[in-house]
């Protein structure tokens, strides 16, 4: 199996290098993608000369991985993992994800929870109403559905380069449930953000992210065909 | 259909004419939704010269009054057209992405082409 991994990073100047250092002691290949950021993170990755696509319009997390995953079939590659450029996930987890590829799972999932008390924070109570939808669909528990940490195997891995209409992660893994790939949740920590601002920080756009993914979840993702190329 | 009504529909097509050819005048649209303008300004003087062929369609389909079932039609008209735009709008997000892709990955290819160069 030859892996890359993949690391979305918009707006991470400050994170970005310690991230890719703690990448590159695991000896795999990896491509950052900037995604349009106005800071300097662009300045970075060209001195440190860090392999790097960088956008010219931001285009956001979804459309990010998946020009990832994209530039991992074009390249060869038949695995992917992706690695938030913030610096929240703890790289040597790679590893344990890839292990479980390897045992023969499509859709290895970084999880928070699985295992372990979640908290009953407002945020989590979104991810429980998550978690139940993709139940209610799928007939899997899958406790942290809305990790970025992800890992793919091939055939995951072509079918979201193609055509991914999806917005976020819950929405991908309830159709790849449906679609009978193997999904599993391995246990990892996550570090504290050590710079930025996370996404959710809005409640507006979190009420909005809510919505959408219940709407895709238990409507759309059933409703999908396979689109053919 | 009173007279008053016509009057003002009139102005208001011919106001909504002068805009649409205007902007092909100017290149400013694309000829084939200036083509989906024109129809439907066209229809709608049809229905105000001949205000018949609504009475007509508003019998047909049970409704009150000639007014009501204009605004149905146009309201029906409009939900179409902006479905179409929403379907327009999703196939160049999906250009822009794939062309923003392409364009980072030969961004990259020649920065290493360069690269090469200077180490050579």
């Amino acid at each position: 199996m030859k892996p890359i991994i993949i690391v979305p990073a918009f707006n991470e100047e400050a994170n970005i290098e310690k991230v890719i250092d703690m990448i590159s002691v695991l000896n795999i290949d990896y491509i950052v993608i900037n995604d349009g950021s106005v800071d300097d993170t662009e300045m970075v990755l060209r001195r440190k000369n860090i392999e790097h696509l960088s956008l010219s319009v931001n285009v956001g997390i979804a459309a990010v991985t998946q020009m990832g995953f994209r530039y991992a079939i074009d390249n060869g590659y038949d695995a992917a993992i992706v690695v938030d450029g913030d610096g929240q996930h703890p790289a040597h987890f790679v590893l344990r994800l890839l292990e479980e590829l390897d045992s023969g799972n499509d859709y290895v999932i970084g999880s928070r929870f699985i295992g372990r008390k979640k908290p009953w924070n407002m945020r989590m109570i979104g991810s429980r109403i998550i978690t139940a939808c993709i139940y209610l669909v799928c007939g899997k528990m899958i406790y942290d559905p809305t990790s970025g940490m992800r890992a793919l195997k091939k055939g995951v891995l072509l079918e979201f380069a193609r055509d991914m209409n999806y917005i976020a992660e819950p929405d991908a893994l309830a159709y790849l449930l449906r679609k009978g790939y193997k999904v599993k949740e391995v246990l990892i920590n996550i570090e504290e953000r050590k710079g930025g601002v996370s996404y959710f920080i809005d409640p507006i756009r979190s009420i909005k992210f809510m919505i959408s993914v219940i709407v895709s979840v238990l409507l759309i993702q059933l409703l999908r065909g396979r689109n053919e190329h | 259909m009173n007279i008053k009504l016509q009057l003002v529909l009139i102005v208001l097509v011919l106001i909504m004419d002068y805009i649409i050819l205007r902007n092909i005048h100017k290149s400013k649209i694309d000829i084939r939704y200036a083509i989906i303008w024109i129809l439907l300004s066209l229809s709608i003087f049809w229905m105000i010269i001949f205000p018949k062929t609504l009475d007509e369609l508003a019998s047909f389909l049970g409704i009150a009054t000639p007014t009501n079932a204009l605004f149905m039609i146009s309201f029906f008209i409009s939900y179409v057209m902006i479905f179409y735009l929403f379907k327009k709008i999703s196939i160049h997000l999906d250009a822009i992405k794939d062309m923003n892709y392409e364009l980072a990955k030969l961004r990259k290819e020649v920065t290493e082409l360069k690269n090469e160069r200077k180490n050579d």
